[in-house]
């Protein structure tokens, strides 16, 4: 029984024990400010001197519904870069597939706290490095104020 | 893979397991903190492979829905900060959300999805949740890690 657990939670990137020993998980939250009247919005995510690949696992988050109405739709794509290396992860995704169902109604009541999940993108990067999230699309008022970011990434000590 | 065809990869590696998990709840304080501290025992390592849980939503004016609690976490065993700035618990307990009051219709959610956060916490290492309340009243939060111990250099302590 023990071993089914152990084999029903394991996700496809650590496949062993020794795996798992070797790196450790490293999660940061962010909140991206659109408040302002934008036409892109650029988010960089610097990996620091930490001397270990990254992986980004998973990416979820959530933002406010807009206006009154909690159904509206939010046409904004999400694009994730590496510019110093030229590696592009992501184009032009849309955010509303990116982070589902990602919407909340900050008035509270009915269509709140819904299940937020977390995408599976497992980019693998290299130590010392950053990437950039970029929003774009923005047109009048179909943008949130924010949206609350929560990137989900492993450490590697070997490979 | 049934027992018997890992006992060999059991054997070589001195290790058992067993499904387990450490869980504990705090009130946090209106625009305070409080911290979760969860002790991995002596006997064994534990390796985290889910998150569930659960926090309330109240606020002065009632029970509005909107998650107010954000967590950091810490393995002090490995001295490792996992979590490197508050998390929004609506983010990682998905949906999470225990109704207090609430109004009619507003579902008091009840699928506790298992968000995965596979790492290996080393025996005697504390598990630290530190938990920040933004809103204007206590909330209670409830924790969740669920995964498998690993016995330190013991076949099987059953037998």
């Amino acid at each position: 029984m023990a071993r089914q657990v152990r084999d029903r939670n394991r996700p496809s990137f650590i496949k062993s024990f020794d795996e798992l020993r070797s790196s450790y998980p490293e999660w940061e939250a962010r909140t991206v400010d659109l408040s302002q009247s934008l036409s892109v919005k650029r988010e960089n995510f610097p990996l620091g001197r930490n001397r270990f690949k990254y992986v980004l696992q998973h990416l979820c988050g959530m933002y406010p519904s807009i206006g009154a109405d909690p159904t509206a739709y939010v046409n904004i794509l999400v694009s994730i870069v590496d510019e110093s290396q030229g590696i592009e992860y992501m184009r032009d995704m849309p955010l509303v597939n990116l982070m589902t169902p990602g919407i909340f109604n900050p008035n509270g009541k009915l269509r709140n706290q819904q299940y937020f999940g977390a995408r599976k993108l497992d980019f693998i990067m290299l130590p010392q490095s950053s990437f950039e999230i970029v929003f774009s699309n923005f047109k009048g008022a179909n943008k949130p104020d924010k949206i609350d970011l929560l990137l989900v990434g492993r450490r590697l000590r070997k490979l | 893979m049934d027992f018997q065809n890992m006992l060999p990869e059991l054997e070589e590696k001195k290790l058992w397991m067993d499904y387990f998990n450490y869980s504990g709840s705090k009130v946090v304080p209106a625009g305070d903190s409080a911290t979760i501290e969860l002790g991995v025992s002596a006997s064994h390592d534990f390796e985290c492979l889910t998150i569930t849980g659960t926090y309330t939503t109240d606020e002065i004016a009632g029970d509005d829905g909107v998650c107010k609690l954000a967590a950091t976490l810490v393995d002090n065993g490995s001295n490792t900060i996992l979590w490197k700035n508050p998390v929004n618990l609506a983010l990682i307990l998905s949906p999470g959300r225990v109704r207090s009051s609430g109004i009619a219709g507003d579902p008091s959610n009840q699928l506790f999805w298992p968000q995965t956060m596979e790492h290996l916490f080393e025996a005697t290492s504390l598990i630290l949740v530190e938990i920040f309340n933004s809103g204007d009243k206590d909330n209670t939060v409830f924790m969740n890690f669920e995964g498998n111990k690993h016995y330190l250099n013991k076949l099987n302590p059953n037998k």
